[in-house]
């Protein structure tokens, strides 16, 4: 276990230390044991040196008694003497020799303790008979001399061979010994070579065994946690023993799996919330590959038709929208596709309700890196309340402007008929003329002529006050038609002719020429102007001095024609300017307080602007624009 | 006219006609004609009193609302210069109260329109005798 705590490297350092060690061990054992075997060699190197050394001087003395002997029986003193001391020192030399190596066996135990004291023995008595031999010799004494060879040197030979016999015998024993050391040594290496081999085999199979367990075990494991990771199963986390570089790997491992799992659970509940949201918003939601087939619809569109997805995918979707808005929709869908660009459309789609409900649907693309089109998205919104509210609201404005209408031209209604019968008025007076022409004694039937055609041109007249005027009071829809503002501006300066001059109001025009033609209803501007200019005559009803209504037109800007309508009355009043396009302000006893109101709203249908200043040197000014028709064929049905 | 000037024997009198509506314009002084008069007409008293024909009128045809100078403000600027030329008002409207006015202030008829040829020479003729 202690084992598993260390890094892998420490691990293998260790192993192949320890297989070092074994071999080691057994190559220390197997020199000690030649070590055992050398020393025996030497030791009995020794004793072969004993022994011969021993035997040196055995023969060292033999061949002194021999050569004493010889020249003895010669008589030879001088000889014996130089040959007596030569043979000495010789033997001197030999005996020094024997007694290091007697010393040297000595050292151990094995041999006899009394082989030293009986070779000094020897050399001493050899020294001292030598000496009185050389005596003797010198004096002639040849028979003491020969007795002294018979007695005295003859004992020293006894010894002599005594003593190499007893070296020779303890040789002989350890060589034996030796023998038997050598052939134990021998026996033991035997056992211990391949005793040690074995065991140093025996560790460093199973370390390497368990070693490679250690390691190829977590190896496992990882290689299965990766599968599993591979597999997206990040729930599984691999066992982690130890505290090693793969013990550290697991973990890295493990939490890279925990950090997986968590962002992946993340990402689940983020998508989940995000299919929530798309599936609850209060719109339908689809999104289409980049030709335009749908690929994805939320369920509150789902739920709506009450169709399935089966059914609305690809371009299933075109059977729930109108027959009458099919052809239209897809072209409006093509070119936005063939673009790129977002396209916003409207469209009557089929409901599970079993009717046809407005969406305002809108597309927008998805775009890669490289601008490329990958996606579309869309949203349809239903409009339907929406525009039924607006159709509403359209409705009570129309309605409100012709109740605005219709208390206008009752308050007129003086005007109106004074206005109706002055061309009644003319034709009276032209036919009778006409008739006192015809009742002449002598009939003037020219002069008759003439009179008779004003006549009609009168009546003409009178009959076109009362079309406008019955225009204006029509509950008619509103129409766009092609107009000339100078022209719908002169009918109503006819119109409003005996309203201003029966309030001493002289009127004046500075209408541009050539005035390119409007878009709008003719009703409605006439209501506009009659409402202004009615204001201005009011206005002007109380001050003194000049009262003068000007009405004019100019077309400045290309686009949208400007129309104003001045007045030299009280002037806007003080403080409430801002108020008076406001519904119910009034300044008057009998107001509604909603004809500017209505005027403006009528002129921001007409995609123009309502707004009053003040005018040079006294009352108001009021203006407004309109937008110019583009083009013949671009009015709206 | 030519029976006019042979029944008075000498210069027509001059009718002036001041209205602001041009149908009444151009009828009024052919009706008066036929009558036997000569006639003006003017569209506005501004114009009248600019044309220095107050002199020559011997009767006048006036409308009561008018833009600018009403009727009877012409009336009153007359009698300002001293001018007594006959009038007769005619208008669209029925209003007692200036009827009422314009008559205390001198003025010898009021006809509302429309009016008959026969009315209208009836006034004339009653203007006339005020001379």
């Amino acid at each position: 276990m202690n084992r598993l705590r260390l890094n892998i490297g420490p691990r293998l350092l260790l192993c192949f230390a320890l297989i070092i060690l074994s071999m080691l061990v057994g190559d220390v054992i197997v020199l000690w044991q030649f070590h055992i075997v050398q020393a025996q060699a030497e030791r009995l190197n020794e004793y072969d040196e004993e022994l011969v050394t021993v035997l040196r001087v055995h023969a060292d003395l033999l061949k002194l008694r021999d050569a004493v002997e010889s020249l003895a029986n010669a008589k030879d003193a001088e000889r014996l003497k130089v040959e007596t001391q030569s043979m000495n020192e010789a033997l001197a030399v030999d005996m020094t020799e024997a007694k290091n190596a007697l010393l040297a066996v000595y050292s151990d135990n094995a041999s006899d303790p009394t082989n030293l004291p009986t070779l000094a023995a020897i050399q001493s008595t050899l020294r001292s008979q030598s000496a009185s031999m050389i005596e003797l010799a010198e004096a002639d004494d040849w028979n003491a001399l020969q007795l002294r060879l018979a007695n005295k040197l003859r004992p020293l030979e006894f010894s002599s061979s005594a003593l190499a016999e007893r070296v020779d015998r303890e040789v002989r024993t350890e060589h034996s010994e030796a023998v038997a050391n050598i052939r134990q040594v021998q026996h033991r290496l035997f056992i211990v070579v391949p005793a040690t081999v074995a065991i140093t085999l025996l560790i460093a199979g199973a370390l390497g065994f368990v070693i490679t367990r250690s390691i190829t075990r977590p190896l496992e494991h990882l290689v299965e946690g990766s599968r599993m990771l591979a597999r997206g199963e990040f729930t599984h986390r691999v066992p982690i023993q130890g505290e090693d570089e793969l013990a550290q790997l697991g973990r890295v491992s493990n939490d890279t799996a925990q950090r997986l799992q968590d962002l992946y659970e993340s990402l689940q509940s983020s998508e989940d919330r995000l299919r929530r949201v798309i599936n609850t918003i209060p719109a339908h939601v689809w999104s289409t590959l980049p030709d335009g087939s749908v690929d994805f619809i939320n369920q509150r569109l789902l739920e709506s038709t009450g169709l399935s997805i089966a059914a609305l995918l690809g371009s299933g979707w075109l059977s729930i929208i109108h027959p009458d808005d099919r052809t239209r929709f897809t072209a409006t869908w093509r070119s936005a596709l063939a673009a790129g660009e977002p396209a916003e459309m409207e469209a009557r789609v089929w409901t599970a309700q079993r009717d046809y409900r407005s969406l305002l649907v809108r597309n927008v693309p998805l775009r890669d890196g490289h601008g490329e089109i990958v996606k579309w998205y869309g949203t349809g919104i239903d409009i339907e309340d929406r525009k039924r509210a607006e159709e509403s609201l359209r409705k009570a404005q129309a309605d409100l402007a012709h109740a605005n209408r219709v208390t206008t031209l009752g308050e007129l209604s003086a005007s109106l008929a004074h206005e109706i019968n002055q061309p009644i008025s003319g034709a009276i007076t032209n036919a009778s003329t006409c008739l006192r022409r015809l009742d002449r004694a002598e009939p003037d039937l020219e002069g008759a002529r003439v009179a008779a055609s004003r006549v009609i041109r009168d009546a003409n007249r009178a009959a076109e006050i009362i079309d406008r005027v019955k225009l204006l009071f029509s509950k008619g829809v509103v129409t766009k038609e092609r107009l000339d503002v100078n022209q719908v501006i002169r009918e109503m300066e006819l119109l409003l002719h005996s309203e201003a001059t029966q309030h001493s109001v002289s009127v004046q025009t500075t209408l541009a020429a050539d005035l390119p033609l409007i878009a709008g209803d003719r009703v409605q501007l006439q209501q506009v102007l009659m409402n202004l200019m009615i204001n201005s005559i009011d206005a002007m009803k109380a001050v003194d001095g000049p009262r003068q209504l000007t009405l004019g037109t100019s077309n400045d800007s290309g686009e949208q024609l400007l129309v104003w309508v001045a007045d030299t009355g009280i002037g806007l009043p003080a403080n409430q300017a801002g108020q008076i396009f406001d519904a119910f302000f009034t300044t008057k006893q009998h107001g509604t307080g909603m004809g500017l109101r209505i005027s403006r709203t009528i002129i921001e249908a007409h995609g123009g602007r309502l707004w009053a200043t003040d005018n040079h040197p006294r009352g108001a000014n009021f203006h407004f624009t309109l937008a110019v028709s583009s083009g013949a064929g671009s009015l709206d049905a | 006219m030519k029976s006019l000037k042979e029944q008075g024997g000498g210069e027509r009198l001059l009718l002036s006609v001041v209205d602001d509506d041009e149908s009444m314009r151009e009828s009024l002084p052919d009706l008066i004609e036929e009558f036997g008069f000569a006639a003006r007409a003017f569209s506005s008293a501004e114009e009248f009193l600019s044309s220095g024909s107050a002199a020559a009128t011997s009767c006048l045809i006036l409308d009561v609302a008018m833009p600018g100078m009403s009727g009877p403000e012409l009336q009153q600027e007359l009698k300002r210069r001293g001018e007594k030329i006959p009038t007769i008002f005619i208008t669209g409207q029925k209003d007692e109260a200036i009827r009422a006015r314009v008559l205390e202030q001198g003025a010898s008829g009021f006809l509302i329109k429309p009016f008959s040829d026969a009315a209208l020479l009836a006034a004339i003729k009653h203007a006339l005798q005020a001379i």
